[in-house]
């Protein structure tokens, strides 16, 4: 092992770092309330809004992520749509990300039962604080499982925007590799992934066991 | 008193109720039986709000009252659900503050102070942080009798409060409902258990007897 190379290294690995959890960071901030509101909206009785978002939900989830990115920075500018790098990978990721955290909560919505929402509103709750006190926390508790396996996919697909040439972790580590034809690199990179997700992992367990307090 | 005048129900075209008529006094303990699909709980979510009716009306001491439609009528008729619907999520106290403290806008210190009165006349002092999978169904079912009364409702209605208990804890709730009675409350129990009804011996009012469950009082 070269230490000194890593060190030299470092710097630019951590920069890349920098960028990947920029991107990972945006996109759940956004994309989770995005898909809270999608998934009501998918549960609302208005045809032609389920219409659209079914419609919208079944396009991010039926085409690749990698397509979308390259649909939205280099597709859309041919009919004179611009969007800067961080700005089309922020749009890509955010909407598809969304679509499957929609998928997730409508599925967490539909394992409410009835009978919760009666007894809110044979207890004069409205149905903002039905949804806020009664039903949000049991979805919550509900989906985290299935949350955490997209957000552990979001820090591996946060990569695709190689294609897009920004200079996240695994552009820092190909550039290095390339320039110093040393695979030493690529594994810090992979090393650095796996690290995330591990961090990610105990953070799910962790909440998971905090909402272990009830069934 | 709550009054129903000339209720319609249907379901499609299967008719529920027609003309349906009756009357509940203060203080009055009424039992309501009938086979299974009679409309029993039909009639109890009518009158609580959970399900409109087609024509008719209902009145609380004389006034026209429309839970259904119109929150500020939601409560006044409580109701223990025959699968309880706690909210698992919330502890024994947090069930029972819900509605005083977010419907009613209650001061918590005082709507604690109350629920935590109700808790003990229900012999659930000790189980105020418990969760509702921590309960037996009989503690559960009690949670829920105190989760409706919080809001002080003018009748409290028990849709088959026996269903989902065994032999001695039905005993107990007919112990309790019996106490609520001499106490002078409101209540209005559906069932088709009639050894329980014997048990309290309320006055009873029998629906669905007809083939086609039309029923009128
Ligand atoms: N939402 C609904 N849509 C259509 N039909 C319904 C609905 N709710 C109830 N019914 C029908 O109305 C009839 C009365 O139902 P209800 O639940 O009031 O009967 P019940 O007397 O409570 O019976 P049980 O003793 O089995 O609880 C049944 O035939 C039932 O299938
Ligand atoms: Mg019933």
């Amino acid at each position: 092992m070269n230490w000194h190379y890593i060190v030299s290294i470092l710097p630019a690995l951590l920069s890349g770092t920098q960028t990947t959890l920029i991107i990972f960071i945006t996109t759940l901030v956004l994309s989770i309330p995005l898909g809270i509101v999608v998934s009501i909206g998918l549960r609302s009785g208005w045809r032609p809004l389920q219409w659209v978002l079914n419609a919208y939900v079944w396009l991010m989830r039926g085409t690749p992520l990698l397509l979308q990115l390259i649909f939205i920075f280099y597709g859309l500018p041919m009919v004179s749509i611009y969007f800067d790098r961080m700005s089309a990978v922020f749009l890509a990721f955010v909407l598809n990300y969304a679509a499957y955290f929609a998928e997730i909560f409508r599925g967490g919505l539909q394992g409410i039962p009835q009978g919760q929402y009666d007894a809110a509103k044979v207890l004069k709750l409205t149905p903002l604080q039905t949804f806020r006190l009664v039903v949000l926390p049991q979805v919550v508790k509900s989906v985290i499982p299935a949350v955490g396996n997209e957000v552990i996919n979001l820090v591996k697909d946060s990569s695709l925007v190689y294609v897009l040439g920004i200079g996240d972790l695994l552009r820092a580590g190909n550039i290095a590799a390339a320039r110093d034809v040393t695979l030493i690199p690529l594994v810090l990179v992979g090393i650095v992934y796996l690290a995330l997700t591990a961090l990610l992992t105990w953070g799910l367990r962790s909440l998971e066991k905090h909402y272990a307090y009830y069934r | 008193m709550l009054e129903l005048k000339n209720i319609n129900k249907a379901f499609g075209n299967r008719v529920i109720y027609r003309n349906f008529n009756l009357t509940i006094q203060d203080g009055d303990t009424l039992g309501i039986v009938g086979p299974s699909g009679a409309g029993k709980t039909t009639l109890l979510r009518m009158i609580t709000g959970l399900e409109p009716i087609d024509s008719g009306e209902l009145l609380l001491n004389g006034t026209p009252i429309d839970p259904f439609r119109n929150r500020a009528d939601a409560g006044k008729v409580g109701v223990v659900f025959q699968d309880f619907q706690l909210f698992p999520h919330l502890d024994v106290l947090a069930n029972v503050l819900i509605g005083p403290v977010y419907a009613q806008h209650t001061d918590r210190a005082a709507a604690t102070q109350a629920a935590e009165k109700l808790l003990t006349q229900l012999g659930l002092a000790d189980h105020a942080r418990d969760y509702p999978y921590q309960l037996s169904g009989g503690q559960q079912q009690r949670v829920a009798i105190a989760r409706a009364l919080a809001l002080q409702p003018a009748v409290l209605a028990y849709d088959e409060p026996t269903s989902a208990l065994d032999p001695a804890m039905t005993a107990d709730v007919a112990q309790l409902i019996k106490g609520f009675a001499r106490q002078g409350m409101t209540q209005l129990i559906v069932t088709h258990d009639m050894p329980f009804i014997d048990q309290i011996q309320p006055r009873v009012i029998t629906v669905g007897r007809d083939d086609d469950a039309q029923v009128s009082a």
